[in-house]
């Protein structure tokens, strides 16, 4: 031993201690950095000098600088984060809607609905009354436009996070390239895992980086011996050593809007998504808006329905001269020889898979006969759903369809071929001709004969196309009134004599309502209805009528009675039941939605906690440190001038 | 309501870092923050569900008490129209009341002794002023609207034409809504108010219309249809279901049948035309019913299980009369005889009359239409029950006949007016029978029983005849009164044995036995009448009453005056009882206006306390809030701003 052995011994102590002071500036320097996580040094003494008979210290040296972490409460951090990530999507999502709805307000549907049928009674009080008819188209636009505005902003709102879902896929690929980066560096850094858990800064970022993946999809995440960490999505790999595999979207239409599905670039497979803020765009673009977009469709479509079904069975307080059908047939009704029927009604009796319907009260048609028309389910779980028919067999009754419907197809589901928008069944419909000089009134009944018999093409009897409609009113009316079908196959009916009007009743077969012929609205759902320009130009065309008399207020009266009718959800819901629950499954959606998400963000803080308890930096804490290390110095330095002080005492005595 | 609580720091004795801190204390000020922030928004809004996820079920009641209060306020508003209407009716009732009243006191005063012709004629003037008058008053208008025409409410109702009065209007009753479900009449026409259209010329025989392919399935059974279904069709083979729930017509039935069914079973109508019928190759056919159903019962087909020897020929399937009949289906496929019918309605300065040709008219609404449009004033329709047609007269003050145009189609329809349906103040030329308080006439029997007769509440001949015979004095109702066939006398036969001779007398200083034609020698044991000589129909109507008063007064016919007060009593009661309508139907109204104000105000209280907000509790709450939020606050300042560093 020598006095130089103990000079060393103080500089292995201020070395030691100046890296101790050192790590707790770095820790309070890095107080609020995210992610970080705090560090210790570990001391350790020097491999001590044999004495032979004893040991002798020879100092201390810094052992590790190692990071203070759990790294099960980091996965459960992960697991915290997908679900907060999914569920605060799905809130937002659900939020902004009941936003939409605007309930509860005096700007919200039911506030119009309420209002549209107050004017109907008051028109049908007053039917002569020209100002309470325009009180009532405008009642009616408003109705319509707050349909029209909800519907918008579902499908803006639907946009919008596929825009987001795509913003989420590119964060993921920036996310996943810097990880496996991290992985390459800390793999270089620990020498291979050799220095296993030394490489505490970039340890903590790819924690972090962890972690924000996880907000987006869940991930389970794989530590290798050489300090790897590979992530996996579902079953498949998105990181994996230093490599990540990158993800895109592609585009399908999904109800009208071009959706986004996150898939791997590399093999197409899609990702398989069980929480994280992907998950809750994709469910909250898809389930939510789209479901209550279905239902406010559904309304739409049969407020519409059901009100032009008794309005175009009126009579105005002036008759029609000239009126022309708002929808088109599809070219392969028109024909009577040739064409199919305006409307075909089936039922599911078994189906090969989801887009092939096997349709026994279908055999016997002629192969290809329906193709280019359309299915439209009429009950069921698509109900209310289209689908192009690509192929008919008339052997089994196959109808092949362009693409499978959205829900499972069930056996006993009706179903119209049509090209229609609303079903038109076997009936007739009556025709009155008035003649405006004696007021005497002629009625015609125009058959709409759809009992499939014979089975076209065969000859008379057939079921009605657009022309065989055409024929049969030119036959029975008189030649001043004729049908024709216009160059975009829409029907036309007019009277060339001056006095000679006509209005219709009794329609069994709802083929003017179907066809838009004298109806209240138009539109197929909530997206496009509208009153009807005809009778928005000319309020006196409104039918409060079924006589020619002003003063009967029939119709109006069967109009208003609507309000409270059974029409939805098979005959056990009103207009108002049916908005009422749209409404208040909202309601509870929503509330039901922000409890999880509260509570979850409860959990996560509470996790999150629980790391800042381990690895946070506490102040005190470092300033304690801080004290200890600089004494330690201090001593050390004392030490040094001791030792320093008997190399001088010798040096002076020799 | 999110579930509150706050993220905290765990009791157990750990470090506690910066951060950990920090995440602490903002969430605590955020927490308060947002329940704070609700507070406000509930009392600036003065609502509790500023949005529906606050509550849910909340919502939902709230949404069902806006749409109730809303409905209620709808039929308030629906009310209040209808008020002003039937208080209107009510006045203007009530001033034709005053019209008749006058015109009654003339009426009294003219049919004396002491009136001379000068008088009677100045009379007539005055009277014909209060015809004008009740034009007027028939003619009243309510918010532009006429409110005496039925759905007429664009033009005059009544115009005066010929000297009589025309009613344009017609019967129908504006329904409107008054609370849920419940709809009343909202207007009173000029049939109930005034009697302005003549009680029908009823078609008293069915003419059984027969079916065809294009008879609509919801005409049978006399209109009331048939049950969709499912029938099975078997031939003691096989059987088929067919679905006939889509089928609007015969002719679809019969397809379906023919189509859906067995090839060995075929349908058609069967030979008598009235039905369906089945024809089985194997002899056999039979129908039954499918889950219960009713569709083949009321389709006439359905059969034994074992079945029927073929042809099933189904039972009369008796459809409605409709507008859309032909002609050629009716009287069971006989048809009508196409020479017509003449009608003829004779107003005081001209009559109208019209013949027309039923040849060439291809459905039931062909001749409907013309006999609207001949211009008699005369209103045809389907009866209720769809068997036949009726006539009406729309003119007050003429009076209506109809007769055979040649040949026989008036009494194949049922319209022709035999002396039993003639109304007794038609009689004797529109002079009527005079009738007493009590008894009227007096019949001596051959046995020398007297059957004194109170004709007083009859208004036919029918009545009078059926008054006769079913006299407590006619014992054994042994004197037989009747209609002599195709004549218009009444004839009496005396079935008593006895030495006494049949007369019939006046009593009472009544002149009914006379008026009935009756007081003629009896041959043997039967009393043959005079003719009645019977005029046609005419309304009841005030207008009715005060034309033929004019009329009598100018004729200066005191007879005639004196008959005109049974008029005048008639169109007197019809506006009374039309008054009382229309004060029983403003109670009504009224009770309902109550009713639906009263629930409205319960509405709209269960409407508050679900939806608004509750002032008191809010306040206090905030209170709260604010108190947690500043101590929040305080402490976050405390701890930032202390470390041990201040310390050292």
């Amino acid at each position: 031993m020598t006095l130089f052995t103990s000079l060393n011994t103080a500089l292995s102590a201020l070395q030691s201690q100046m890296a101790a002071l050192q790590t707790t500036g770095h820790n309070i320097a890095n107080a609020n950095t995210p992610g970080y996580t705090r560090q210790r040094v570990d001391f350790e003494t020097m491999p001590p000098q044999d004495m032979v008979f004893a040991q002798l210290g020879k100092g201390v040296r810094v052992g590790r600088i190692s990071r203070i972490v759990d790294e099960v409460l980091n996965e459960h951090l992960r697991g915290g984060s997908s679900a907060l990530g999914n569920l605060q999507v799905r809130n937002q999502a659900l939020t902004r809607l009941e936003g939409f709805f605007n309930e509860l307000t005096d700007g919200d549907i039911s506030t119009a609905m309420d209002d549209f049928f107050n004017a109907m009674q008051d028109f049908s009080q007053n039917p002569q009354d020209t100002s309470v008819r325009t009180a009532l188209i405008n009642q009616g636009k408003i109705l319509a436009d707050g349909f029209n505005f909800l519907s918008e902003k579902i499908h803006v709102g639907r946009e919008q996070i596929d825009q987001e879902v795509k913003g989420a896929v590119g964060d993921i690929n920036q996310i996943t390239k810097e990880i496996a980066e991290l992985n390459r560096s800390i793999t270089g850094a620990e020498n291979g895992g050799y220095d296993h858990d030394t490489a505490n800064d970039l340890r903590d970022r790819r924690d972090l980086l962890l972690n924000q993946l996880s907000e987006m999809v869940q991930v389970k995440v794989i530590e290798t011996s050489t300090g790897c960490a590979n992530v996996l999505v579902g079953s498949n790999y998105i990181v994996f050593d230093n490599t990540a595999y990158e993800v895109k979207t592609t585009d399908k239409v999904n109800n009208g809007v071009l959706v986004s599905t996150p898939e791997f670039t590399a093999t197409g497979i899609n990702l398989e998504l069980r929480a994280g803020k992907l998950k809750g765009l994709i469910d909250s673009r898809d389930d939510v808006l789209q479901g209550y977009s279905n239902d406010l469709n559904t309304l739409a479509r049969s407020i519409a329905f059901e009100l032009n079904k008794v309005h175009s069975g009126g009579v105005g307080l002036q008759r029609l001269s000239s009126i022309e059908s708002v929808y088109a047939v599809s070219r392969e009704s028109v024909s009577s020889t040739t064409g199919a029927p305006i409307a075909t009604q089936g039922r599911v009796s078994n189906f090969v898979d989801s887009n092939t319907i096997i349709d026994s009260s279908l055999v016997g048609y002629a192969n290809d006969f329906f193709e280019g028309l359309e299915v439209m389910m009429t009950s069921g779980a698509n109900a209310g759903q289209r689908r192009r028919i690509v192929d008919f067999g008339g052997t089994l009754g196959a109808v092949g369809l362009d693409k499978p419907f959205d829900k499972p197809i069930g056996i006993g589901d009706t179903y119209q071929i049509t090209s229609l928008y609303y079903p038109v069944k076997n009936g007739s419909f009556n025709i009155n001709l008035t003649n405006e000089l004696t007021g005497q009134a002629t009625t015609y009944n125009i058959s709409i004969d759809l009992d499939k018999i014979p089975i076209p093409p065969a000859g008379p009897g057939r079921d009605s196309t657009l022309e065989s409609i055409r024929d049969e009113i030119n036959a029975e009316l008189p030649p001043q009134v004729r049908a024709s079908i216009t160059s975009t196959n829409r029907l036309k009916i007019e009277s060339s004599a001056p006095n000679l009007t006509f209005s219709f009743s009794d329609d069994t077969s709802d083929f003017l309502a179907s066809m838009g012929i004298n109806t209240f609205f138009t539109g197929t759902d909530a997206s496009d209805m509208a009153v009807n320009e005809l009778i928005s130009n000319s309020p006196r065309l409104l039918t409060a009528a079924r006589s020619n008399n002003p003063g009967d207020n029939t119709n109006a009266q069967a109009m208003a009675d609507l309000r409270t009718a059974m029409t939805l959800e098979n005959g056990t819901a009103s207009f108002e039941d049916f908005y009422q629950g749209i409404v208040g499954t909202l309601a509870a959606d929503v509330a039901e939605s922000s409890d999880r998400y509260e509570t979850q963000k409860l959990i996560s803080s509470q996790l999150e906690n629980e790391r800042e308890r381990i690895s946070g930096v506490s102040i005190d804490e470092e300033a304690t440190n801080l004290i200890t290390y600089q004494r330690a110095y201090q001593a050390a330095a004392k030490f040094a001038s001791v030792i320093d002080q008997l190399l001088q005492t010798i040096i002076m005595q020799m | 309501m999110a579930i509150s609580g706050t993220p905290f720091a765990s009791s157990v004795f750990s470090r506690v870092s910066g951060t950990l801190s920090r995440n602490v204390l903002l969430g605590n000020i955020s927490r308060a923050n947002d329940a704070i922030l609700l507070a406000q928004e509930q009392i600036s809004s003065n609502k509790r569900l500023v949005r529906p996820s606050i509550d849910p079920i909340g919502t939902n009641y709230a949404l069902d008490y806006e749409s109730r209060i809303s409905r209620n306020d709808q039929h308030l508003r629906n009310i209040s129209f209808m008020k002003g209407r039937m208080l209107m009716s009510d006045t203007q009732l009530g001033q034709a009341r005053q019209l008749v009243v006058t015109a009654k006191q003339i009426q009294l005063e003219m049919a004396q002794d002491t009136a001379d012709a000068q008088q009677r004629r100045l009379s007539a003037i005055e009277v014909d002023e209060l015809l004008g008058e009740a034009v007027n008053i028939a003619n009243t208008q309510y918010e532009d609207r006429y409110i005496f025409g039925g759905s007429l409410t664009s033009a005059k109702p009544f115009e005066v034409v010929s000297g009589a009065v025309v009613y344009n209007g017609d019967d129908m009753e504006m329904q409107c809504a008054t609370a849920n479900g419940l709809t009343v009449a909202g207007n009173m026409p000029g049939t109930t108010a005034f009697s302005a259209i003549s009680g029908e010329i009823a078609g008293n025989v069915d003419l059984n219309p027969d079916i065809s392919a294009a008879t609509k399935l919801a005409w049978l059974n006399r209109g009331a249809g048939i049950t969709p279904g499912l029938v099975s069709i078997g031939d003691g083979v096989s059987t088929a279901e067919v679905d006939l729930s889509g089928a609007e017509t015969i002719g679809d039935v019969i397809d379906l049948i023919n189509n859906n069914g067995l090839a060995a079973v075929t349908a058609a109508v069967n030979a008598a035309g009235d039905g369906l019928r089945l024809t089985s190759a194997s002899g056999t056919v039979i129908v039954q019913e499918v889950d219960g159903g009713q569709t083949a019962d009321d389709l006439g087909i359905l059969t034994p299980a074992a079945g029927v020897v073929s042809p099933l020929n189904g039972t009369d399937l008796d459809p409605a009369l409709r507008l859309e009949t032909p002609m050629a289906l009716l009287r069971a496929g006989a048809g009508l005889d196409a020479s017509g019918i003449t009608i003829t309605n004779a107003a005081p300065n001209a009559t109208y009359t019209a013949s027309l040709n039923f040849a060439g008219m291809a459905t039931v609404q062909d001749m409907i239409n013309a006999i609207n449009a001949s211009g008699t004033f005369v209103h045809a329709e389907l009866n209720d029950a769809g068997t036949g047609i009726n006539i009406k007269s729309r003119m007050s003050g003429a009076r209506l006949t109809l007769t055979e145009n040649g040949g026989n189609t008036l009494s194949q329809l049922g319209l022709q007016m035999t002396l039993d349906r003639v109304k007794i103040e038609d009689l004797n030329g529109g002079i009527g029978v005079t009738h007493v308080v009590g008894d009227d006439l007096r019949i001596t029997r051959q046995d020398g029983t007297a059957v004194d007769v109170d004709i007083s509440g009859a208004r036919t001949v029918a009545d009078i005849i059926a008054a006769i015979n079913n006299d407590s004095q006619n014992t054994g109702g042994l004197l037989v009164a009747s209609v002599v066939p195709g004549q218009n006398r009444i004839s009496l036969t005396d079935n008593s044995v006895g030495a006494g001779t049949l007369t019939a007398a006046n009593i009472n200083g009544a002149f009914a036995a006379s008026n009935l034609g009756l007081d003629v020698a009896a041959a043997g044991n039967t009393i043959t009448g005079n003719n009645l000589n019977p005029t046609g129909v005419e309304t009841e109507s005030v207008f009715t009453a005060l034309i033929d008063l004019k009329a009598a007064l100018l004729a200066n016919d005191r007879w005639a005056i004196s008959s005109v007060s049974a008029k005048l009593e008639y169109s007197d009661e019809a506006i009374l009882s039309a008054q009382g309508e229309a004060g029983a139907h403003s109670v009504r109204i009224e009770m309902t206006e109550t009713r639906v104000s009263d629930e409205n105000v319960q509405l709209q209280k269960l409407l508050g306390e679900v939806r608004d907000a509750d002032l008191v509790d809010l306040a206090t709450r905030i209170q709260l809030e604010q108190t947690v939020y500043e101590a929040a606050l305080a402490v976050a300042g405390k701890i930032m701003q202390t470390s041990l560093l201040n310390y050292l």
